[in-house]
Formats: structure tokens, sequence, C-alpha cells
């Protein structure tokens, strides 16, 4: 009953809110420049703002009228115009003083001597197979607690699974073949190991562009995508940000310098969840996960033509789970018996630090040059059933990249080049564990005879040259814009060298009306443990990639509407493999190296046979609201695409099962590949994205999102082994899976999700109060099969898992209903 | 610029594309040794003889324990102490059929490897660790460690061909 007398007293605000329109005074002084960081008071309403950039401010007045307005101006001085509003929208300039008839700079240009200097570089320029947005249009999308970065989610040509954790499929390309940019420089992945809070905060935002393919030379580390977050590059005044959650707080400041020479911005967010939830931790079962993220921006002016930029990333997150050794209380609530005694210890967290230059002398001229040190580290102490594994692994790498742009031909012709020196990092001590044979879809981790897991003693300390160098060519004309480009990477492990054309196009045919396309090919160094010289295969190659895509975009105002279809062709994918061996190998094992110190047909456990492909049709539709207006805005995506992989690795038949093999005829059967196309584990045939935002008035804002989805295909359970494994009496029926694998796909996902926002806005800022209510038609959505390892296979094992998307209360002794997920959010931002 | 020199620079550029290592190559040729070394019947049947004549060599005086137990093995009804005799007959049995060519030479090779290293004196401590050895159930129960050794190597290992790399 509370709910509903909570939600029955916000609509009957809403409503009351509703009868209000809003105006906007713009203030400008006697040449006609806005005036920024004034404080006006509407002193009938008692509402008081400061004028923004444009010089602009927004009221909601209750009726036409006559107004009184308060404006306290930089030098002391208060002036007290009247003010007459005729309608809603209406906009009155007010003045300081009596104007003068003087031109107005333009907006992207500064004065330096008696040249205008436009500011070039760091701009977005393709069209094609690339999907921009602001932060104001993805921060506030329903069912994404408050997250802006989640926002992108809902573009076309993204593939995500619900409450992800990042790792996004872009035009079926595989989740983990995208790279994250934070201003150019890398960041490890972009949400917490909990999902709830990305790394970056929202109002480090300024835009995002999410390139799902065919990208541009200048970007790699990547075959799929990128996802590009461009942060602000102005701060007008001191203000900050703060945002309270369940599970977390995070803290942001901005301050320009008092001489205008920069600013700087910095932020901090820290989990508690480990606390607030901890009542929802099953019995017997210790669960500690912590979060933490720092973002610091610096900027420095040192000349009207030259800056000095300062970064630091970091994100760090724990995690201790552990499942007792007793016996429960309720036998119906113990966990799957192979997770008791079970026990993990997970750290990873990761740095960026930065110090960028960047120098324009002219209008044609722009460069950057940046010092980079990224690391990225991992540990790892865990323990189930006879397989143990500790490892520490760090990853990064140290560089000197420089970005530049040289304007050849006014308006037509521009170059875009640039190189990263680069040496890469891994250092791998402890040991891991391999699985014996990839090809089986579940080892178990208690079968000893033979084992399922192999422990591996690793070793490294790599420090690898990993150089990249690219030149892009911006042709313009009236009728058309031209982007070929070509990308050199070089990876000093096994002296690879690889090169990648690639480009983009629009053929103007009107002045909307857009033909658009581009293609390439990208490359990308396997990760560091795949190529690992001690547990992995140092001989691997870059994984490889062919783009296409074309279609149109017509683009009027405030409307886009775009239509792409797209091919990609992926090769020498890495792929777990059993056959590959290395014909000698120094035993790096601290026991066994004393008697075997050199090991002949060592596992390399890794190859470069995969490939696949995937095509499909992306459609977006969006309407974007101007600054400063009140209305709707939103889009439509839809996604259709087809993603198949093929492993090439050699299945055994019935036949070769029931005959004992030598290692060498084994070892001979990777050359007859009777392996399957299947469709890779994220693929989801249609996706339709509606997003629709009513900004109602400068204090109510509404949102909706419904999502819908295709399954992704399942590999179907078709027995158990007998429970022939136990942990401690318990025994353990691991499913057997067929040999067909992702044939099954369970029925489609869909969500509606509402969000309606509160602005209480103060002289000194605002304070925003969301709610949040997901899946509102309480839908059971499946997000895969629960296999009970507890009793055998049968016809109500295994089950289909649904999502968490609503929660149980208790409305009397007997009766639960079933009511959406609710999320309740605050932002105060001074 | 010549389209016949646009040419060439668009072909190099695709050479250029594609510069990966060689470690492929060297792998392909290592197996197509390996393949080439695989043995066919006669070469078992060669194999079986050496190794059988070592172990009736060294096992002078309990040949009979030593044939009964192949016959308990390989279901077989060997009644001779001819390995030009037996042999084919081993290898044809039901249970000699469920091991490859190349599989029954290692179990051959290693046989021999035994027979040709021990001390012969103890001819029933012999017979024991052999019997542990045979085929199939030397993965649990074979406890001399150079016997099992062996095996492993070519079970699980292979033959070590470094010369090219």
């Amino acid at each position: 009953m509370k709910i509903i007398k909570f939600l029955f007293i916000f609509l009957f605000l809403l409503v009351n809110q509703l009868l209000s329109f809003q105006i906007k005074i713009q203030i400008l002084n006697e040449t006609k420049q806005p005036q920024d960081n004034l404080r006006v008071i509407l002193i009938e309403t008692k509402e008081a703002q400061f004028t923004d950039s444009q010089g602009l401010v927004e009221f909601d007045v209750p009726k036409e009228g006559f107004y009184n307005l308060r404006i306290i101006l930089n030098d002391g001085r208060i002036l007290q115009p009247s003010i007459q509003v005729l309608g809603k929208n209406q906009t009155i300039v007010v003045y300081t003083s009596q104007p003068k008839e003087t031109p107005i700079t333009k907006d992207n240009q500064q004065i330096v001597g008696e040249e205008g200097i436009t500011i070039i570089g760091k701009k977005q320029k393709q069209i094609s197979s690339v999907y921009s947005v602001k932060l104001e249009e993805i921060k506030r999308i329903p069912g994404q607690f408050g997250e802006a970065l989640r926002g992108i989610e809902n573009l076309p040509g993204v593939s995500a699974p619900a409450f992800g954790n990042g790792e996004l499929s872009l035009r079926g390309s595989n989740t983990d073949s995208n790279a994250y940019y934070v201003d150019n420089l890398p960041i490890a992945y972009p949400f917490h190991l909990i999902a709830l809070n990305s790394v970056i905060q929202n109002e480090l935002i300024k835009s995002i562009d999410v390139y799902t393919g065919s990208f541009p030379a200048n970007y790699g580390d990547a075959y799929g995508g990128i996802i590009s977050i461009n942060t602000p590059d102005n701060v007008e005044k001191f203000g900050g940000l703060t945002t309270f959650s369940l599970w977390s707080s995070s803290v942001l400041f901005q301050k320009p310098f008092d001489s205008k020479t920069g600013y700087f911005i910095i932020g901090a967010r820290v989990s508690y969840l480990d606390q607030t939830l901890i009542s929802f931790i099953p019995p017997n079962t210790v669960l500690v996960p912590k979060y933490s993220d720092a973002q610091v921006k610096y900027k420095f002016n040192l000349s009207q033509t030259q800056s000095l930029y300062f970064y630091l990333i970091g994100s760090k997150d724990s995690f201790v789970g552990k499942v007792k050794e007793k016996p429960f209380q309720n036998p119906l609530e113990e966990l799957p018996p192979d997770l008791i005694g079970a026990s993990v210890a997970i750290n990873r967290d990761f740095l960026t630090i930065a110090l960028r230059h960047s120098y324009q002398p002219n209008s044609k001229f722009y460069t950057e040059s940046t010092l980079i040190q990224y690391i990225n580290r991992f540990y790892i102490d865990g323990s189930i059933g006879q397989i143990k594994a500790k490892l520490t692994r760090n990853k990064g790498y140290s560089s000197f990249r420089n970005d530049s742009n040289w304007e050849l031909f006014k308006n037509y012709l521009s170059l875009d080049f640039g190189f990263n020196l680069r040496n890469r990092i891994l250092t791998n001590k402890g040991s891991t564990l391999r699985v014996t044979d990839p090809l089986n879809p579940n080892p178990n981790p208690y079968k000893t005879d033979p084992p399922d897991f192999e422990q591996v003693p690793v070793n490294d300390k790599d420090f690898t040259p990993n150089h990249n160098a690219y030149v892009v060519l911006n042709i313009k004309h009236p009728y058309f814009e031209f982007y070929p480009g070509v990308r050199y990477e070089y990876f000093g492990l096994q002296k690879q060298e690889v090169v990648d054309p690639r480009g983009t196009f629009s053929i103007n045919i009107t002045k909307e009306f857009q033909i658009i396309g581009g293609g390439g090919i990208y490359h990308l160094l396997p990760k560091g443990d795949q190529y690992s010289k001690t547990s992995g295969n140092p001989y691997l190659t870059f994984e490889k990639a062919s783009h296409s895509s074309g279609g149109f975009q017509y683009k009027q105002e405030i409307w886009i509407f775009r239509i792409e279809g797209f091919k990609q062709y992926y090769d020498n994918l890495v792929v777990g493999d059993p056959y590959i061996t290395t014909p000698i190998k120094i035993n790096l094992d601290p026991i066994k190296r004393w008697t075997e110190p050199i090991l002949f047909n060592a596992p390399l456990y890794f190859s470069n046979k995969g490939d696949g492909f995937s095509y499909g049709v992306e459609l977006f539709i969006k309407k974007d609201l101007p600054p400063k207006t009140n209305g709707f805005y939103g889009w439509i995506s839809y996604t259709h695409s087809v993603s198949k992989r093929k492993d090439h690795i050699h299945r055994p038949t019935e036949e070769e099962k029931q005959r004992v093999l030598s290692a060498d005829e084994k070892k001979l059967l990777q050359y007859y590949d009777n392996s399957q196309l299947y469709s890779a584990n994220f693929d989801r045939r249609h996706i339709i994205n509606f997003i629709l935002g009513w900004k109602i008035n400068s204090e109510y804002q509404l949102g909706t999102r419904w999502r819908y989805a295709t399954s992704p295909p399942y590999t179907e359970i078709i027995g158990d082994d007998g429970g022939i494994t136990k942990n401690n009496g318990r025994p353990i029926f691991q499913p057997k899976f067929s040999e067909t694998k992702n044939t099954v796909r369970q029925k489609p996902y869909q969500r509606l999700d509402l969000r309606l926002d509160k602005f209480l806005n103060y002289e000194w800022g605002y304070g925003n109060v969301y709610l949040e209510l997901l899946n509102i038609y309480i839908r059971d959505n499946p997000a895969g099969f629960a296999f009970d390892k507890a009793v055998p296979y049968s016809n109500v094992n295994p089950t289909v898992a649904n999502e968490f998307g609503n929660l149980e209360i208790s409305i009397s002794s007997k009766r639960r209903i079933r009511i959406p997920l609710f999320n309740i959010g605050i932002e105060v931002k001074f | 610029m010549k389209p016949t020199y646009l040419l060439f620079l668009l072909l190099g550029l695709l050479l250029y594309c594609e510069n990966i290592s060689n470690y492929e190559k060297k792998e392909s040729l290592r197996n197509l040794y390996v393949f080439l070394n695989l043995p066919d019947e006669q070469k078992i049947l060669t194999v079986c003889k050496e190794s059988e004549t070592t172990a009736l060599n060294c096992l002078s005086g309990s040949e009979v324990m030593y044939i009964s137990i192949l016959n308990n093995f390989y279901n077989t009804t060997i009644s001779n102490q001819n390995p030009e005799l037996y042999c084919k007959e081993i290898i044809n049995s039901q249970i000699g059929k469920q091991f490859s060519y190349d599989a029954k030479r290692c179990h051959f090779e290693c046989n021999q490897n035994f027979w040709s290293t021990v001390n012969c004196s103890n001819t029933t401590e012999l017979l024991s660790s052999y019997s542990k050895c045979l085929p199939g159930i030397w993965i649990r129960e074979c406890s001399d460690q150079n016997f099992k050794k062996c095996l492993q190597n070519c079970f699980l290992n292979g033959t070590p061909i470094w010369f090219i790399n």
C-alpha cells in the first residue's frame, strides 16, 4: 500500500507541474556577448539559476503576465528588470547595458593576434558505421541504474546482455574484440566486477562515439569496434556532482583556474554493497565484493596555442567468495554440491596515467603528443575440487603517442597522421589452469582419472615492442567525402607486421540525403595469457577481421534516419586447441624441472584456427532535442545480425573414440577438419530498442525504454554423467551437452522500463531524484538454463533460468506478489 | 604514375600485409614427417617379433607363464613359443584390434625396452610388473617407472622432432 500511496502522490505532483510552462532568459552585455555565471532570480517564484555559456537560464512560470527578475552582475551591481511573458518557450533577451552594434565572434573560434583559428583535430569525421551520443541523451535512459555508459547498449549494431559487464558484441564480432578509450587513452574494462557501476563517472562523459565497424586507421587494439568516450574540454565555473545509491556513492569536482589558464576535474567512487546487501548473502557463504574508481583531468593552457593535460584514470575491484564446508540448516538452501568448500579471491585493477601536450600554431596544423603509462593487474587465488590456481598477472604498456592533423587545402584536403611507440608489458607468476580438452563444454574440477584440468606453472616477464602508425586522408568535396587510411602494426615477440588499409565514404545526393559506406582490414593482438611463452602459444598471430558496410542516411535538423548493411569476415581467431604442440619447451615446473628440464611436444593450448563471419542490417531513427528546450526526444534502433563461427578443431568420431591411438596419430587428426559452423554465443538475430524521453519542464523528465531481443543460442543439455564424481560424499551430476553446439534458443527477451526524474533547482545548483521501474509488465525473461548438479537430469532438470528483473513481496503470510524491480537514485549538482 | 607501377605497389602492399610467422609451416613439416613414419602391418609384425624375442630370451625357463599372460590378456590360444607364429595372432586379436598400428608399436617398443633393460634373474617379479603395464591398463596400474615413462612418452607426448625447428 505504501508503494501505491507513494506513486499516487508522485503522479499528483506531476500533473500539477504539467500546467506550468517554460521560458528562457538570455543575458547579454552591451556588445551582445552572452554573460555566463550570473545569478538570476525570478522573484515571483523565488527560483534562482546561473546563466550558462550562452547567457541562458530557464524558468517555469505558472501563466502569462508580468514578472520581475533580479540579476546579480559580476561587479556586484544588481539589475531588476520587469519582463512580459507572452507564452511558452519564449526567449527574452536582457542587456546589462545599452547594446552597441558589433559583430559577435563565432563560437568555434578563438582570437590569436589578428588571426582567427578554427579548432581542428580530435573531431569525429566519418558518418558510416558510427553513432555519436551526448551525455544528456543516454544519462537518463531507464533501467541502467543511472549509468550513462550503459546507454550505448541501446544503439544499432550493439548486442549486449541485460545487466552485462560492458562486453558488447558489435555487428556480430567477438565480445572481447572491442576497445574502450577515454580521450584516446585506454581503459582495461568499462564496468566493475559487479556490473552496477561503470569505471567512468557520468559527468566525465561529454559524448561517446560508438564505431560498430569500419573504424578509422587511427584506432587500433580492436577488430570489432571502438567505444570512444570524449570528456568535457571546458569548465566554466566551480561545481561538482555527488550521487548516492544503495551500493555506492560518488563525488566529482571541477574548477577553472582563477587565471582562466585551465581547469581540473577530479572524481572518485567507492562501493559499500558488501555492507548494505549483506542480508541477501546465502547462509554458510562469504561474499565480499568491493570496488572503487577515480578520475583526474587537469588542463593547463601554456599559451593560446599550447596546452598541457594530465590524466589519471583508475579502477580497483576485489572479490572474496567462499562456501563453508558445513551442513546447511535447511538442506533445500544448500548450494550446488560442486561449490561446497570452494573459495576464490580476485583482485583486479587498472591505472592509466598520461601527460599530453597539444599545440596548434595556426589554422592548418594541430598536433598532440602523449606519454602514457597503462597497467592492468589481475590476481586470483582459488580452489574448487581438485584444482587450485594462484596467479598474478600484469599487462599494459608504456608509450609515446603522437596524433596530428595537417590541412593541405582548406576545406578540401587534410591529413591525419600519428604513431605510437610502445613497449608492451606482460608479467605472469604463479600457476594457472588449462582444460585438457578444450572441446569439453563442461570440464569437471572433481574428475581425477584423467583430470579435466591441468595446473600449468607460469613465469613470464616480457617487455615487447608493439608499435603502430597511421595515416588518414580526409578528402572533402561538396558532393562527397572520402577518408582512406592505412595502419601499420608491429609486434616484437615474433616480429610480426601487419598493414591495414581502411576507409569510409559518403556521397551527398542532396543536402539531407547521403549514401554512406566503408570497410577495411583490422588486426588485434591475442591476449597476454594466450601468447604467454610459459602457459600459452607464443607463435600466435594477430586475429584479423575484414569489414564492409553500406547504406544511406537522411538527416534533417533534428531527425536522423539511417539504414546500413554490413558483412564481416573473421580469420586467425584464437581458439582452444588440444592438438597443437611445440617440439621443445623448457620445463617451468619448480619441482619437475630438475628431473625433466626439457619438455618435448609440450602443448601450446591455443591456435589461430578459428574463423567466421557476420552480416546484418542496422536501422536508426533518432529525434534530437535542441538544447534548453522541452519536448520529446529519443530513438528507435533495430539490428538484424547473424554471426557464425568455426573453430576448425577436429572432433574425435565414434570410431576414433573406440580405438586407442598414439600421441603421434592423435596429433595428425588435426588435419581432418570435421568441425561444424555454429552460431556464436552472443548471436541475437533481432534486437529492437525504443528509447523515448520527455522533458516536461525544468523540474520533471520522463523516460521509457522498451527492448526486444531474440535469445542467444545454447547447447542443449541431453543428460548427465551419472554422478561419477563426489564432493565430500555429495554426488555431483555434471550435465552432458549435445555434440551440436548452440542449436537451442529460448523465448525472446522483452522489457519495458520507466524512469521519472524530479529536479530540485536551487541557487547553487540542482538536486535530481529519480525513480526507475524495471520490467513494468513483469515478464519472465529467460537468461539461460539452470542445471541442478545435486540431482540427475530429468524432465524438470534443467529448467529455464529467468533473469532477475522483478521483486517478490509478501502481502500476507500466504500471499506473495511480484512487482517491478525499482531503483531510487539521488544526484546533487552544485 | 603508370598503372603497372600502381599494380606492383598494390601487390607489394598485399604481400606485406600478411607477413606471418613461419611456425605453421614448420609444424606442418614436422607432422608430415610423423605421418610418413607411421607404421603399417608389416612394420608392426617386425616390431612385435623383435619385442617378443627379447622377452622370451629374458624369460628363459618361464616362457609358459609369459605365454599364459598373453593368452589371458589378448584372449588368444597361443600354444607355441615362436614370435614368428604368434605375433600375427596378438595383432589381430579382438583386444589388439582396439589399438591402432602406432599404438601397438608403442607397446611393443616399450615392452622391448623393458625386457632389454631389466635384470632377468627374478622372472616372477618381472612378469608381475609386466602384467601391470599391458595395453589399456598401464595408465592406472603400471608401477615400473621406466616402463610407464616410455608409454607416457608414446601415448601422451609423441615423437620429439626438434631438428626442424
